[in-house]
């Protein structure tokens, strides 16, 4: 018994893991969109998900909707709703979020940009669902541990219970996402660049060319784009001769796949196209294979 | 089961592993499931995901681990590491280059793989990056290769070091059989800590051993079979079953015999010389 006792230990510590980095997650934020003579009332429904730290001053000011929702403080483990109204049917509700993330001693502010999809509220209790799944898991591993050792259920109920908080967090949806982007520097395909710095000289010669226009793909995922988008915008602010295209190749996705940015089903990040002819994939020695495109491009 | 179905069995299971690499070219698209191996999601086919990958993105981003978690706890819990015997596309790639080595021993470094684990998911939270990635020979095989043929890589230093990571397990492959999957693995670590839970056990049977250990010179990861079959470098392949004493089942542990005895131990032999 005593292995057995080790491989529960090892259980305990898989399902302990998920439990401490769910406590680093902080405000959750929902919306419930409701109709109300000839005015769409939007139920901003906010969760305070840390077991330690209290928000406070909390701002969320959301497109389309009039005023921004301040529903101030919220301490550990609360929730909050406010009642925002518009005149308008919003699908998705973009904006930006504001706080402090306070313990007892120190606060950290937090500045996030999002994007909500309003849900509309159903016939059903929002407890039903998850009771049903919870007592037919807790009914399977009654069966289960009727006849097999109690390693079994335990371990069915810790998978049914991340699987299930899992997809009610969109894992799914993200981790699609992970999977169908390729980010060149994540597997090693070239050093990741620290920012590039704009000389001199490099961008008086870049300003004495015709205008050319610049696309540049990247996605939230990858970690060698903001170099280079950051050296194109820096080059954009000093001449304004270069047209820059900022595009997210994941929420433009049909784009990506017309300009032959995703190769077998996977989205190639970073691409620079310049003037729709010139391709410059990767990040390592940007500035030099951008000016050898602009080169190639000048008539 | 007979020897020559299994075997059968076992090329089908491994050829549908490789078929699963290669779903996009079957106009698949990309799926959340995750991979069971070592499979990079940067292949231009691929359609599942690495486990390896999604624990350290998620790790690197601070998010919760919940559903990568559940995928791989789950896909242990069904074959544990029976998934590097019968499927992985790695190990069949191992399995084809060292076709000519002689298993040999070399159990003592099997934790260095455990090592390996515990620091990938480590520094990829601390240095928010993927850094296990970097040096992945499956990765090499899988992302860094078809992108140099492409066009879309280049030679530098960072393809250059997944070069020599492949090379090297290539090399090592000639000396010890399945060399990545016995000491390196970290997907081989998760499901390893799963291989005494899960129903597919090689079943010893001590009253019929003669103990000429026939076995042992057969088990491609170099295991003492009588003693550690079923621990946790056992890959469940079957390749040991060559008499009566061993054979292959698919059975929870019942409530009354522990875990424990799944373990085919050397104390309980009734050793007669």
């Amino acid at each position: 018994m005593k292995s057995a006792r080790k491989s529960s230990l090892w259980a305990l510590l898989l399902v302990l893991l998920p439990v401490i980095s769910l406590a680093a997650s902080m405000i959750e934020v929902d919306i419930q969109r409701v109709a109300a003579d000839g005015l769409w009332e939007y139920h901003v429904h906010f969760f305070n998900a840390s077991p330690s730290r209290y928000a406070d001053r909390l701002v969320l000011t959301l497109e389309g909707l009039s005023s921004p929702v301040a529903p101030g403080k919220i301490l550990q483990g609360e929730e909050h709703t406010v009642v925002a109204t518009s005149t308008q049917k919003l699908d998705v509700l973009s904006g930006t979020i504001r706080y402090l993330t306070c313990d007892d001693q120190t606060c950290t502010m937090v500045n996030e940009e999002l994007q909500i999809r309003p849900t509309v509220p159903s016939r059903w209790p929002s407890w039903l669902l998850p009771t049903l799944f919870f007592s037919g898991l807790s009914l399977l591993c009654l069966l289960l541990l009727w006849k097999i050792h109690w390693i079994y259920p335990v371990l069915v109920f810790a998978i049914g219970t991340l699987a299930f908080f899992g997809f009610a967090a969109n894992q799914d949806s993200t981790m699609r996402s992970i999977g169908s982007t390729l980010c060149i520097s994540c597997v090693g395909l070239e050093t990741l660049p620290e920012a590039f710095a704009l000389e001199e000289d490099y961008a008086q010669e870049v300003c004495d060319m015709q205008p050319h226009t610049v696309e540049v793909f990247h996605t939230e995922w990858c970690k060698s784009c903001p170099a280079v988008v950051h050296f194109l915008e820096q080059l954009v602010a000093r001449c304004p001769n270069i047209q820059l295209v900022d595009i997210d190749a994941e929420k433009d996705h049909q784009l990506a796949v017309e300009k032959g940015v995703v190769t077998g089903g996977k989205t190639v990040v970073p691409t620079v196209l310049v003037d729709n002819s010139q391709r410059i994939v990767g990040a390592s020695g940007f500035p030099d294979r951008l000016l050898k495109a602009l080169k190639e491009v000048e008539p | 089961m007979k020897t020559p179905n299994r075997k059968a069995l076992r090329h089908f299971t491994r050829i549908l592993g490789i078929l699963l690499v290669f779903g996009g070219a079957f106009g698949l698209a990309n799926t959340f499931f995750v991979f069971p191996g070592l499979s990079c999601y940067a292949f231009p086919y691929s359609v599942s995901i690495c486990p390896m990958g999604i624990l350290q993105n998620f790790l690197s981003t601070g998010t919760a681990l919940l559903l990568p978690l559940a995928f791989v706890m789950g896909l242990g819990l069904v074959l544990g590491r029976g998934w590097c015997g019968w499927f992985c596309p790695f190990g069949t790639f191992q399995d084809i280059l060292g076709v000519k080595t002689r298993p040999g021993k070399g159990k003592s470094l099997w934790w260095i793989k455990f090592v390996v684990l515990a620091l990938t998911l480590f520094l990829a939270w601390l240095a928010s990056d993927t850094l296990f990635c970097k040096v992945c020979p499956a990765g090499t095989l899988e992302g860094t290769l078809p992108y140099l043929f492409n066009g879309t890589a280049t030679l530098n230093p960072a393809s250059i070091l997944h070069l020599v990571t492949l090379g090297f397990v290539v090399v090592m492959v000639f000396f010890y059989s399945r060399f990545w999957c016995r000491y390196l693995c970290p997907v081989g670590a998760i499901f390893g800590i799963f291989n005494r839970v899960t129903p597919l056990q090689v079943r010893f049977h001590s009253d019929k051993c003669l103990h000429c250990n026939r076995c042992s010179r057969y088990c491609p990861q170099g295991l003492d079979v009588v003693k550690e079959v079923n621990g946790t470098d056992c890959i469940k392949c079957g390749e040991c079953i060559v008499c009566d004493a061993l054979s292959l089942e698919y059975r929870p542990v019942s409530r009354k015999e522990g875990i424990k005895r799944r373990l085919a131990s050397s104390k309980k032999r009734n050793i007669t010389k």
